[in-house]
């Protein structure tokens, strides 16, 4: 972990790329979390700039549309109360009203919200709470209602209760760091009461990594693959060797080890990570534990690409990641094996290779505090995935019997489908522009409640697209938004869609039936933007490909009249269904 | 270490802190010569200190250090209990 030295001189160096504005709100001084976050963001490559607002302004901040936190225009608010200044107003309360503390204040915490939703398009980080137990009645306290520790819990409950619900809240969860760090480390006395600091510098860089991990994800950067080795990997011992009666895994011993480490990781899928197998064997040796092992917590189904030869790991994951068409920085590498952990870290430098602890019996704590798979949004709908990714290796397959690509996507018998958005989509839409990086055109990441409000608004027709194929359904995979900048012209806000589906004509598909669109809607151009990001360089010419005109470096316009309808073999399925 | 090397070993840690090479440290240096001494690095300095020579100061020493030779004075104090 950085010092708190280091992250205050990293406030200086440079980051490019779009400006994340963040402000911090709080109850106690926070110029060193601040200077914390900022250089623990510019170290990660954000160019974040980061408003300290003075302490205990909170009301006063939100309450005012002028204020300064509105002025600097931020585009994320932090809100961080701590417990020290809590457990003071809360000494403050007559003892008869105390067991309504934590509903008092998190009534508070909700006016906080209203107002930043009322003045700002600001998406709100909220801090919960460190717990300070004051032993007032002992280790009875726990169960009394009027006490600090009871109500300090209850209101972590009904904060976490009432995020649930709002959409624009995401939770920095500075409890579950002072659980595994300590009090002791986390709190410094002379600092609290000098500078009225309530954790610890030696913990700063702690606290501000989630804050940056949360930021993160937000902006799409997550994890999306953990591709896993198997001997003494995900059991003790080699399946070649040891046989099926000799691999440690169960509920006995080093194999019970690896049993939790396989619950962990079969929790990971069910929360939609895909899981890739990548390890030297041969291939029928290594399967069999995963079909014929009672005590195997991980099966076949659960694994979208079993890779198993004798080939160097290397070449193997980036095979897996062509497969899978994501991003090398957003797969994570489990092997016991120091030697092939630097040989795939060397050829791949992108993807996330542990470290792993040499006691199997430490690396379930180690991964779960490196907190990997921190992601700003949950559908439900990753479970699916796993079966997505077996098709399409199913659908390579089936490639390689056709002689020319035509007979292939002809063969397909694919069906395109575009629809208005609808409320029981936003979820999923709001979701793929966050997390859509390569066949993004612009890149903008909208919460759930922008896209209902897009999808409200007269001035934009919105737009996803379905497509399905004889092997399975896709589900939605690509999200239009065009913006009325005239009565005459759309502009493309928006453009995403999921690699799964590129080069299979549903680009086309999705222009054709744009202009379609447009031009019932009597429009007679369409304006667009490339916004040049690391990661979609795939698509820098694709407007150019369907036949908009370039007007500047990535800016471009299409007459409809001059548009040709675009080759696909995609059909518009029937509208009814 | 005697009081000599402790200050020499400050000197490094406040041309840090301070983020200026060019400081002569000596026992007198205030927080009211030095421009970036605010209450803000007051804290970074201390905590400094705390690590690099294993103490932890006391909330009198922390207010009321506000020359090099107090807090010098202090860590010695520290020093010699710990030895």
């Amino acid at each position: 972990m950085y010092s708190f030295r280091e992250l205050q001189k990293a406030c200086k160096k440079e980051a490019g790329g779009k400006e994340i504005r963040l402000a911090v709100l709080g109850n106690c001084a926070t110029q060193f979390f601040s200077q914390a976050v900022k250089g623990y963001g510019r170290l990660s490559g954000l160019n974040l700039t980061v408003f300290d607002a003075d302490y205990n302004q909170i009301a006063t901040q939100l309450l005012n549309p002028s204020s300064e936190v509105y002025g600097f225009g931020a585009d994320k608010i932090l809100i961080w109360l701590c417990t020290e200044k809590i457990y003071e107003e809360y000494l403050a309360e007559e003892v008869s009203l105390r067991n309504a503390f934590a509903e008092t204040y998190m009534q508070k915490i909700q006016h906080y919200w209203d107002l930043i939703e009322n003045n700002s398009k600001a998406q709100i980080l909220q801090m919960n709470f460190f717990e300070i137990d004051d032993k007032a009645l002992g280790n009875y306290s726990s169960k009394m209602d009027f006490t600090f520790i009871y109500q300090i819990r209850k209101l972590n409950y009904l904060l976490a209760e009432a995020e649930a619900k709002n959409g624009k809240v995401y939770p920095v969860d500075a409890l579950s760091l002072q659980l595994n760090l300590g009090r002791d480390f986390f709190f410094d006395a002379a600092l609290y009461y000098h500078a009225k600091m309530s954790v610890s510098m030696d913990a700063l860089p702690y606290l501000a990594k989630a804050v940056i991990d949360v930021v993160n994800a937000m902006n799409g950067k997550i994890k999306k693959c953990v591709i896993l080795d198997l001997d003494n990997t995900l059991w003790g011992g080699i399946i070649g060797d040891d046989g099926m009666g000799g691999i440690e895994i169960g509920e006995y011993g080093k194999g019970h080890v690896f049993t939790n480490l396989q619950r962990w990781i079969k929790q990971l899928k069910d929360c939609g990570i895909i899981l890739a197998v990548c390890s030297k064997n041969e291939a029928d040796i290594a399967r069999e534990p995963f079909e014929k092992h009672e005590e195997m917590i991980l099966r076949l189904a659960d694994i979208s690409i079993f890779v198993a030869n004798w080939n160097d790991k290397a070449s193997n994951i980036k095979m897996i990641q062509e497969s899978l068409n994501i991003g090398m920085d957003s797969i994570v590498f489990l092997d016991d094996n120091p030697v092939e952990r630097n040989l795939v870290k060397e050829k791949c430098p992108d993807i996330e290779v542990p470290e792993l602890p040499k006691d199997p019996a430490l690396w379930l704590d180690f991964l779960q505090r490196k907190n990997y798979f921190e992601t700003a949004s949950y559908t439900g709908s990753g479970s699916d995935r796993t079966k997505l990714y077996q098709r399409e290796f199913e659908r390579k397959s089936h490639q390689q019997s056709f002689e020319t690509i035509d007979d292939y996507l002809q063969n397909l018998m694919m069906e395109g489908r575009a629809k208005a958005f609808e409320p029981v989509k936003y979820p999923r839409i709001a979701q793929l522009t966050q997390r859509t990086n390569q066949f993004n055109l612009r890149t903008v990441r909208y919460t759930e409640d922008d896209i209902k409000r897009l999808a409200e608004d007269k001035g934009f027709i919105t737009l996803y697209y379905t497509l399905k194929d004889k092997f399975g359904d896709y589900g939605l995979v690509s999200v239009v938004i065009l913006k009325k900048t005239s009565e005459k012209d759309l502009f493309v806000d928006t453009w995403l869609m999921s690699c799964r589906v590129f080069k299979r004509g549903m680009e086309e598909f999705v222009m054709n039936h744009v202009v379609q669109t447009a031009k019932e809607n009597g429009f007679e151009t369409i304006s667009s933007q490339y916004i040049p990001t690391k990661k979609n360089q795939m698509v820098k010419d694709i407007y150019e490909a369907m036949g908009f005109n370039r007007d500047g470096e990535n800016l471009f316009h299409l007459d409809l009249d001059t548009f040709k309808t675009a080759k696909t073999y995609i059909k518009e399925a029937d509208s009814d269904e | 270490m005697n009081r000599k090397e402790v200050l020499e070993k400050m000197a490094e840690i406040c041309k840090d802190v301070f983020e200026d090479e060019s400081l002569i440290i000596t026992e007198e240096l205030s927080a009211a010569d030095v421009e970036d001494w605010d209450s803000l690095a007051h804290m970074s300095l201390v905590n400094e200190l705390g690590k690099t020579f294993g103490v932890t100061f006391t909330l009198e020493e922390v207010a009321e250090c506000t020359r090099i030779g107090d807090l010098l004075d202090a860590l010695m104090n520290h020093l010699s209990l710990t030895q």
